[in-house]
């Protein structure tokens, strides 16, 4: 295994590949900052039993001021979902360089594949010890699930939110017992998704011991050959054999860059700790 | 001639009056000393009547002996000891309440003693403003302080109206009884009525409604003004602190309606302090409320997208099919909700499940493979 936390020791240039444009990362950073508000401004109303929901309403100018601030940064989930299915378009009709279906199932589409159910038995096996550590190619299968509960999430929050944000209008195309369900769907999705992110995500992307403490490259973009290699072989290796890896290759981080990702990383993972802590500190009181 | 006999007369007993009985002025002698006193049980009193402040009381022009009787026939000195003052030679109607009431209070413990004012008086003790001070010598500063938070003792003190509620407003003049006394005008049974001396127009509305129904019936069973208004802190009905409230007070006896108000909507929002929603009188009504079944309720489904649309404006039928007061933890009555509810759990759970063990997991060996590296092993 490549430990490539040591490459600076070796004295040898390392190559950089740049891993996310700007417009993944712009995307990312909207997600970041309208998912950490919607938690914030949403969990008082989902335990407003619980005191400390009280004092986080008024913290945030009375419970009516974050309900208004929750709609804000709904908006701005409605904002990149049509941002990235503009974009998810714009690849399809014109920067996709290979067949449709070869395209749908192949290595630089979302959708899971055969690969994919692969690499969960092989990776579970390989926690376990009972064989090698499966190879990965541009997005793994858990990166999948990541996105696709995004999507799902974003769905189910995002048209339940819509319906109880303009009740009147939708109760012109449903009866009124479906924002009973929408609160129901609204909530626990939330939960399912906070509780998701803020501990699977994190863990997953930066939290294990290979990348801890922080994975900048949702910031920088940039991941060096080293991590790409390892992390990613089967990508490196068919850029490589397609002569295409000199077209990904870039210049490396900046220290500054580097600086700023730290802190917006532990910025946004401190809160979503902090947050995770609310959650479960609310959800065990509510049992009792 | 008639007029001469009668000076004559008039003279003659005053000269003989003066000559053989104290008068006022004999008394004001030895009582215009301040510092005349003397020891009661070890305490000092004072002895001293400020002959101006008496002369301007509506009791200026009597004598002391009028109601110091054993004063009366003495020619000089009297005994240390003078009897008790009867108010009730005169005021016998007063006094029959009081008695009849059992209020421990004497006369002098409100009116005062030598300065008694009519109580038009703006000095009197028992003027409508000074009241409230004048109970709280006996009765708990934490009752007075509740009355001048409340609504009635804001528009007294603050707004200086004296038409406001005062003590005896509510707990009568002389006629004082505790509430558990049926005949006082605080007993449950009166206290609709009490309040109706000036909120009448409220007390004739709630007559009519499911409340006033049942109070007419059986009153122990029925909310009266003050189960929703509460006793001393009355609060201005559109008031915040009021309107947030609201719930705990209608669940005193509706509990179930408020826990399941509370699981919801509108009630989670009035919980974190937001008085825009919808609290119980928003929908049900206040002093008018009638039972859901009564064609003229405001939640008789007759009536639903009138009562919705006072908020929700351009609400329709589909939109009243809204349960405010769901819960979708009872499957028996909100089955779809129900299942709703636990397909997201399980969903959660799995979630959860799969990914919490594929993360143990997966730490595990992460962590097994960076010890590994860094003692060197195989790369």
């Amino acid at each position: 295994m490549t430990d490539y936390s040591h490459t600076e020791d070796t004295g040898r240039v390392e190559r950089w590949y740049l891993r996310f444009n700007a417009y993944h990362r712009f995307l990312h950073a909207l997600v970041i900052v309208s998912f950490l508000g919607l938690v914030l401004t949403g969990m008082p109303l989902k335990y407003s039993q619980v005191p400390w929901a009280q004092t986080l309403a008024g913290y945030l100018g009375g419970i009516g001021t974050a309900g208004y601030i929750h709609r804000v940064f709904g908006a701005i989930t409605w904002l990149y979902l049509i941002l990235h299915l503009s974009f998810a378009a714009y690849y399809v009709v014109r920067l996709r360089d290979e067949p449709l279906w070869k395209w749908f199932l192949g290595p630089n589409s979302m959708v899971p594949w055969t690969k994919d159910l692969k690499d969960v038995i092989g990776h579970v096996l390989w926690f376990l010890g009972m064989g090698e550590r499966p190879k990965f190619d541009r997005f793994t299968y858990w990166e999948k699930f990541d996105y696709f509960a995004v999507f799902w999430g974003v769905g189910i929050i995002g048209f339940s939110g819509l319906t109880l944000w303009f009740p009147v209008f939708f109760a012109r195309f449903m009866p009124g017992w479906t924002f009973n369900v929408a609160i129901i769907l609204h909530s626990d999705e939330a939960l399912l998704a906070a509780g998701f992110i803020f501990t699977i995500h994190f863990f997953n992307t930066h939290l294990r011991p290979e990348k801890f403490p922080l994975d900048h490259v949702i910031f920088t973009g940039k991941i060096s050959e080293e991590e790409f290699k390892h992390e990613r072989p089967l990508e490196y290796e068919r850029m490589r054999d397609q002569g295409k890896l000199d077209s990904l290759e870039s210049t490396p981080p900046t220290p500054t860059s580097l600086a700023w990702a730290r802190v917006l990383g532990f910025i946004a993972y401190g809160a979503g700790l902090v947050m995770i802590l609310f959650i479960v500190y609310s959800a065990l009181k509510e049992l009792h | 001639m008639m007029r001469k006999v009668i000076f004559i007369t008039i003279v003659l007993l005053a000269v003989a009056s003066s000559a053989l009985a104290m008068s006022t002025s004999d008394c004001f002698d030895c009582h215009s000393d301040d510092t005349l006193t003397k020891d009661v049980r070890d305490r000092e009193i004072s002895l001293f009547v400020d002959e101006e402040i008496y002369s301007r009381s509506i009791h200026g022009d009597l004598d002391c002996s009028d109601c110091h009787e054993d004063l009366a026939g003495l020619e000089d000195e009297h005994e240390e000891e003078l009897n008790p003052v009867y108010c009730s030679n005169c005021h016998d109607d007063a006094a029959e309440e009081m008695e009849a009431a059992e209020h421990p209070a004497t006369c002098s413990d409100c009116h005062g003693k030598h300065d008694i004012l009519p109580r038009s008086d703006s000095r009197s003790s028992v003027y409508d403003l000074n009241v409230p001070k004048t109970c709280s010598g006996c009765h708990s500063p934490d009752i007075r302080d509740q009355y001048e938070s409340g609504m009635h003792g804001k528009v007294l003190i603050r707004s200086g109206m004296i038409f406001s509620a005062v003590c005896n407003d509510c707990h009568g003049d002389h006629d004082i009884r505790g509430a558990d006394d049926p005949a006082s005008l605080v007993a449950r049974a009166n206290i609709n009525s009490t309040c109706a001396t000036c909120h009448r127009g409220v007390v004739d509305i709630y007559k009519e409604s499911i409340h006033g129904e049942i109070f007419a019936d059986s009153p122990e069973d029925a909310p009266v003004c003050t189960s929703c208004h509460s006793a001393h802190e009355t609060e201005r009905a559109m008031d915040d602190k009021f309107l947030i409230t609201v719930v705990k007070r209608c669940s005193s006896c509706h509990e179930e309606m408020g826990y399941t108000f509370s699981k919801n909507y509108h009630g989670q929002v009035t919980g974190l302090g937001y008085t825009r929603a919808a609290q119980c009188s928003d929908c049900h009504g206040a002093h008018d409320i009638l039972s859901i079944n009564d064609p003229a309720s405001m939640v008789h489904p007759d009536n639903l997208v009138a009562t919705c649309g006072k908020c929700h404006s351009g609400a329709n039928k589909n939109f009243t099919l809204y349960m405010p007061h769901a819960d979708y933890h009872d499957a028996q009555n909100y089955p779809m909700l129900y299942y709703v509810y636990l397909s997201m759990v399980i969903l959660l759970t799995g979630t959860f499940a799969f990914f919490g063990i594929h993360t143990l997991l997966w730490f595990i060996r992460a962590y097994l493979e960076s010890l590994r590296n860094r003692s060197g092993g195989t790369h």
